[in-house]
């Protein structure tokens, strides 16, 4: 099943967008299929979220973007992390991590019938 | 916002259309690679884009810019709207030239009578100083020579200066010609602490020099600078007759500054300091005018507040005038009533546009209601609703300025209220005018405004509907 936007939890396109850019520059098309190939087909993100996310994040300064030529010859607009995004990644990577930690020992516990 | 700013802002919306085409362009080339035909595909790739307006408004909101396209939207709706009914404007326009050009053109006239500040230094404590009676304390008399040469002995003031004035016949490059002018003292410069914008002031005891008025200067050589250092030949009779002319040729030693406005000085457009005179002091009438510059000890309003006077025993007395009360306290009482008028004109046509305006929005009731119910916020209609208001107040502001300039110049012939101020629509008075097309646009925008917000905005909608619906009915 394809997961929307609408079922990501607040932030997490954010954090799954910058963790896309960590592995180099790349244009939105780009990250998009990159996130459906990785997640195998759950993470589809449309269009109208994936860019104003961009967007947002060129504004906060978490990506830097630049106009460039695909591999096909064509003129795209490449993202890159900044080093204030990258920073900001690994912040909420952690956390991330933490909080996904946490819902699963609950969802654990609640499966073994401790209460 | 600068047009550099606009370049940008279009530059980047290019831009944006460019980014969101390759993504379109790549996404359908990849599903026509898995087979679906070019317009299945584009077909998909929309209905899986979402909202590409949607997309360019939250990128301009990101970027703050989208107040600027929904300002060009909110002035270019305003604009069609004002001239769909070109009857409600012409009105409002007419109304509000009225109100701002009358209260612009009588601001100036208070900017330039009471504002402006006046060419003396330190003008409270100037003094005119007139002769009375014991008995008439208000009375204005002039004095005789010697009446003032008493007064300067007495010492009462920290200086004191006079002058008389004459009628002069001026003897330069051949041709006669009659100007005004004024006998002077030379201290009455030290006294008055005027500084010549060009040349100098007299040196004390200096005899046979002269300063010219601004406007004479200007008028009569031109503003050459190199009238300094020059001699008229002149000859001097007093405009009250009586004595003989004097002939004398003086040296012109500088440039007065203008707007001196001291009555009847300002009148003046030579200065001569002449030779001392040889007649007997006696014999000459009593045409001179007195002024005084207290010392820094404080303001008295009669001689008895003097300290060491001794012009009590001389058989007469004095009045002092503030120099400021003589030259704004007559006209001050009418300007600030003409003002008063002004302002309450503008009041009326205030409240007529208002009620023009309500008028107008209980026709439009429906119109707002609609575009509510199509998704306008709330603040966007009152925003749209002030940008109408802005434009008007703005339009009418203008306009209002150019009425005022023909006022001015209307008010410049009669000259009987201002004397020899200089009226102009100067910074002050732009100042005033754009406060007073903003506080109108204010009120005109805000009545309308909370009469909306008073009422439901359903409800214009709703029992338009409902007539609507019968009228459809009744006319099947």
């Amino acid at each position: 099943m394809a997961l929307l936007k609408s079922d990501l939890p607040q932030g997490t396109l954010d954090l799954l967008i910058l963790k896309t850019l960590a592995l180099g520059p790349m244009h939105g098309y780009a990250i998009a299929q990159r996130l459906q190939q990785i997640s195998r087909d759950v993470v589809q993100v449309p269009g109208g979220s994936l860019y104003p996310a961009l967007h947002r994040l060129e504004k906060r300064k978490l990506v830097a973007a630049e106009w460039g030529n695909t591999g096909t010859g064509r003129e795209a607009k490449f993202y890159r992390l900044t080093r204030k995004g990258r920073a900001e990644m690994q912040a909420s990577a952690a956390s991330w991590q933490r909080l996904s930690e946490a819902v699963a020992l609950i969802m654990r516990q609640a499966d073994g019938g401790v209460l | 916002m600068s047009w550099r700013h606009l370049l940008r802002h279009e530059k980047q919306e290019a831009q944006l259309d460019r980014e969101l085409n390759f993504h379109i362009e790549e996404k359908v080339a990849d599903l026509r690679r898995s087979g679906l035909s070019e317009e299945e595909a584009r077909r998909k790739v929309r209905q899986e884009f979402g909202d590409i307006d949607r997309i360019k408004e939250e990128y301009r909101d990101a970027r703050g810019t989208r107040w600027l396209d929904e300002l060009a939207q909110d002035v270019r709706y305003a604009w069609r709207s004002l001239a769909k009914s070109p009857g409600f404007t012409a009105a409002a326009l007419v109304a509000l030239i009225l109100g701002i050009g009358a209260n612009t053109a009588i601001f100036s006239v208070i900017d330039a009578v009471l504002l402006r500040p006046l060419a003396f230094r330190e003008p409270q404590r100037l003094m005119s100083v007139w002769k009375t009676g014991h008995t008439e304390h208000n009375s204005r008399r002039l004095f005789t020579l010697s009446e003032v040469e008493r007064l300067r002995s007495d010492g009462a003031f920290a200086s004191l200066g006079s002058f008389e004035p004459v009628s002069i016949r001026v003897l330069y490059r051949g041709e006669p010609e009659i100007a005004a002018g004024a006998r002077i003292s030379p201290d009455l410069i030290t006294t008055l602490d005027v500084s010549p914008i060009l040349g100098r002031g007299f040196y004390s005891g200096e005899t046979n020099v002269a300063l010219l008025s601004r406007a004479y200067w200007q008028r009569q050589f031109g503003s050459d600078p190199a009238i300094v250092g020059r001699t008229i030949d002149v000859e001097m009779s007093s405009v009250y007759g009586g004595t003989q002319g004097d002939r004398a040729v003086v040296t012109i030693v500088g440039v007065l500054p203008g707007e001196l406005r001291l009555r009847p000085l300002d009148q003046a457009d030579i200065w001569i300091a002449p030779e001392k005179d040889q007649d007997p002091p006696e014999r000459r009438a009593a045409t001179t005018f007195v002024v005084a510059r207290l010392g820094p000890q404080g303001q008295p309003r009669t001689v008895q507040d003097l300290p060491n006077s001794r012009v009590d025993s001389l058989g007469w007395q004095i009045n002092l005038v503030p120099v400021t009360e003589t030259i704004m306290g007559s006209v001050r009482p009418l300007l600030l009533l003409l003002w008063a008028a002004a302002a309450l004109v503008l009041g009326i046509a205030c409240a007529n546009l208002a009620n023009l305006h309500l008028v107008r929005w209980s026709h439009r009731a429906r119109e707002l209601a609609i575009r509510a119910a199509l998704g306008a916020s709330g603040s966007r209609l009152a925003r749209q609703l002030l940008v109408e208001g802005v434009l008007l107040a703005l339009a009418g502001g203008a306009c209002g300025l150019a009425a005022a300039y023909f006022c001015l110049k209307l008010l410049d012939l009669t000259r009987g209220l201002t004397g020899t101020v200089e009226l102009k629509l100067d910074a002050p008075v732009l100042i005033y005018t754009a406060c007073l097309s903003i506080f109108t646009d204010c009120c005109l925008a805000w009545h309308p405004l909370g009469q909306r917000a008073r009422s439901d905005c359903k409800m214009p909608l709703e029992s338009g509907v409902i007539r609507d619906g019968r009228q459809h009915a009744a006319g099947s």
